[in-house]
């Protein structure tokens, strides 16, 4: 697998990369070299997704307040 | 023998004329028709006029007539405005007269009276000639097959200036109480008298070329003689034949003519000409402000519609981005959550996996054979395995599990032999 930085990829490839990941994980066929590698990715993704994520709400929930329909 | 001729004098045989004309004829006047083929007119307001009788293009008769200037003035304050009309060549009149016999003029007819309902009857006679003939031509129908403009803007406005037919219209559109404004344009024609019908003619042929929305055509009330150049053919035909519809007003609530018979409309005044050109015009505007206020409430509720709309979608909005954020960030914990528990799960096997291989090597180190009672014979730091690597009297070492010793081979047995 060609890795990207986290960064470049958009926020449904980082999600599928993850979900990779895990079955990789529970499919034990990582070998131990592999595993730091695999986990250290896994971390950049996740922390990637979730500021995305973080950003988009925070933006999502301005314009909601913009457009005058926050609680 | 040569009798004395009796010779009169001229004017002796003048006389006897006169006299003799005098008492057959008497003083009674008699009725007579006849076509007018020359008039003059002297200073002191005699008329004299050259009688004929034609038929077929042939003279058939002629004598001079004389209206005396105080028979003259009768006749006029019985006529009125239709005097020129009727004493004018080529028109043919009937007239009371005395025959009369003038020493020095001759003869001629001394006129006193001019009958007007024979005048008024050949002229009905004549329009309806024109009347028969516009129908069975079909003239009466091609200027009303014109499509007249929903706004009459452009008027060629036809009359005489000054009159008060043209006044009455023209005042009458200039100053609608709505201001709408008219483009007028005036081709001035007269609208009486014996070339009025050619000159009405040519302005309609200008005015058609104008490119106006409409022809109007007016003139005040006035006698039916006044009236009668609007009963002419040729004029009927040059309406006919106008690309312009053309409107007329014509006279008072007299009976119509054959210019209004073959215009594409006619009214009775110029007044109700003018009425129905600004009526036009408040009914178009009508329409226009009917149109423009369905346009307004139609948009209205259209504006209204795609409100409700957008308000609809800004809560969809709301609630589905609100979702899909929800349901991204579950998707990220819980695969957060399996991240971390795969991977313990997963380093706990790799640790298992090599715990076991560690206690599988410990069972094979050569130090827990010892440990069980079994030793290792070393000759010179080499293992013995075989009693042939050894001999009778020399040293071996032998490692226990907890040290060594030395030994010296007294005895060499082979196992079993």
């Amino acid at each position: 697998m060609e890795n990207k930085p986290a960064e470049e990829l958009s926020y449904d490839e980082a999600v599928n990369e993850l979900q990779i990941i895990l079955t990789a994980l529970q499919d034990e066929t990582l070998s131990i070299d592999q595993l730091t590698e695999s986990i250290k990715r896994a971390s950049e993704l996740l922390e990637s997704c979730n500021s995305r994520l973080t950003s988009t709400e925070n933006e999502v929930n301005a314009v909601i307040q913009k457009l005058g329909l926050g609680d | 023998m040569t009798r004395e001729k009796k010779v009169y004098t001229l004017y002796q045989l003048n006389r006897s004329i006169k006299n003799a004309l005098e008492t057959k004829a008497g003083e009674s006047g008699f009725w007579v028709k006849a076509e007018i083929a020359q008039i003059t007119r002297s200073k002191t307001g005699h008329v004299y006029i050259d009688f004929v009788e034609e038929r077929n293009g042939v003279r058939k008769a002629a004598i001079r007539g004389t209206i005396w200037s105080s028979a003259m003035r009768l006749i006029s304050s019985e006529l009125g405005s239709d005097t020129d009309n009727i004493i004018s060549i080529g028109s043919e009149i009937v007239f009371l007269c005395r025959v009369t016999f003038h020493e020095v003029f001759g003869l001629s007819l001394s006129i006193s009276e001019i009958d007007l309902s024979f005048m008024l009857g050949e002229l009905e006679k004549r329009k309806k000639e024109t009347i028969d003939h516009i129908n069975k031509e079909g003239i009466d129908k091609l200027n009303k097959a014109k499509p007249l403009p929903r706004v009459i803007h452009k008027i060629a406005l036809i009359g005489s200036p000054g009159t008060s037919g043209f006044r009455d219209f023209a005042h009458h559109v200039i100053h609608n109480e709505w201001k709408f404004r008219f483009d007028i344009e005036v081709y001035s024609a007269p609208v009486q008298g014996l070339e009025a019908a050619s000159n009405i003619i040519k302005a309609i042929k200008q005015a058609d070329d104008s490119t106006s929305d409409a022809i109007v055509l007016v003139r005040g009330g006035g006698s039916p003689l006044d009236l009668d150049c609007f009963n002419d053919l040729n004029l009927a035909i040059a309406i006919g034949n106008c690309k312009t519809p053309i409107l007329t007003g014509i006279g008072h609530e007299t009976d119509t003519c054959v210019a209004d018979i073959v215009a594409h409309k006619y009214f009775k005044t110029p007044t109700d000409v003018g009425d129905f050109v600004v009526e036009r015009a408040i009914s178009f505007a009508s329409l226009l402000i009917e149109i423009a206020t369905k346009v307004g409430s139609r948009s209205q509720s259209i504006i209204f519609r795609e409100h409700s709309l957008l308000d609809k979608s800004r809560l969809g909005l709301r609630e589905f981005s609100t979702n899909l954020l929800t349901s991204k960030r579950t998707v990220l914990n819980q695969i957060s959550i399996d991240l971390k528990r795969d991977y313990s799960r997963l380093l706990e096997k790799k640790k298992e996996a090599i715990s076991n291989f560690k206690n599988t090597i410990q069972l094979l180190h050569p130090q827990n054979t010892l440990k069980r009672g079994y030793s290792v014979v070393k000759s010179n730091g080499v293992s013995i395995s075989s009693i042939n690597d050894l001999a009778v009297n020399s040293k071996v070492d032998v490692q226990l599990s907890d040290g060594q010793f030395e030994a010296t081979i007294n005895e060499i047995k082979s196992d079993g032999k």
